[in-house]
């Protein structure tokens, strides 16, 4: 039995071309940056949460609120996050009386801002930045001295 | 079976189609990627705040006890719900459990709800995650 002879487009099947590999390729880095900036844009802002919990324990040992803003921003200034955000990371704090109006037995609300420059987050130059926020409450103990 | 000749003026049609097949596939994957790391991250953010907030209302609802009566279970539960209302938690997604610890003092916990739309995963049809996590403090009266 004769064995038919490949047609051009038989031998072709299946067979991506240069061309069209070159648009899957610039499809496949394009998905690489954009998953790689989301990540990184993921993780300043576990790092920003992070920081704002640790500023809002940090204010909540204070004895009083601006000791507690001094002490909140302290931790934000010790934190990595210096390395990230241009300008420097800034911590606002706000609190709420306890039932007597005191310091001590409310809650204090540190809110954590960073800018971040979108090139850092997308490892290629890309214009603005954004800017990320972080808060976290925590309790200040009635007998808090 | 032979491959019937190509008239002139048509296209191919043998290898029609992979480059899309590739190309929805890859779309896919993205997607994919995508929906693990910023519906995957809220997911995370969201599961790190309720347990901030559980274990912070835990604490003030003991920290709150008064040292002259002891130890009173329906003020821990009013303060942890107050605590867990500043931080922005609705009452309806707080639980506030008081039971006696492993070493026999009251023991306040705290489970929190939380809720989060998503952004990538809507699309597969989950709109909303849910996650929950609890915190425990320890009345603890040492004289």
């Amino acid at each position: 039995m004769p064995v038919p002879s490949m047609t051009h487009e038989a031998r072709d099947r299946g067979v991506v071309t240069p061309v069209e590999m070159m648009f899957v390729l610039v499809f496949l880095l394009a998905s690489v940056a954009f998953l790689g900036f989301l990540g990184r844009l993921h993780a300043a802002g576990v790092q920003v949460a992070n920081t704002s919990q640790a500023a809002a324990r940090a204010a909540s040992l204070a004895p009083d609120a601006d000791e507690g803003r001094r002490a909140a921003q302290a931790t934000v200034d010790a934190s990595s996050l210096g390395t990230r955000c241009r300008p420097s990371p800034v911590a606002e704090l706000a609190w709420q009386p306890s039932s007597n109006g005191s310091w001590q037995g409310g809650s204090v609300t540190v809110t954590v801002s960073c800018a971040v420059a979108n090139d850092e987050l997308s490892g290629i130059w890309t214009p603005g930045s954004r800017t990320l926020r972080g808060s976290d409450t925590q309790p200040i103990d009635r007998y808090q001295r | 079976m032979r491959t019937p000749p190509r008239r002139a003026g048509t296209a191919p049609i043998s290898d029609s189609g992979s480059l899309t097949i590739m190309l929805v596939v890859l779309v896919l994957v993205t997607l994919g990627g995508a929906a693990l790391i910023v519906d995957g991250g809220r997911a995370m953010a969201a599961r790190r705040h309720a347990a901030n907030t559980a274990e912070a209302a835990a604490r003030f609802a003991v920290a709150e006890q008064s040292l002259a009566s002891g130890f009173d279970a329906d003020t821990a539960v009013a303060v942890a719900l107050d605590h867990a209302a500043r931080a922005g938690v609705a009452a309806v997604d707080v639980d506030v459990a008081v039971r006696t610890g492993p070493t026999g003092e009251p023991e306040v916990v705290v489970t929190i709800t939380e809720r989060r739309t998503t952004v990538f995963l809507a699309l597969g049809g989950a709109e909303v995650l849910t996650v929950r996590a609890s915190g425990a403090a320890t009345f603890v009266y040492d004289t």
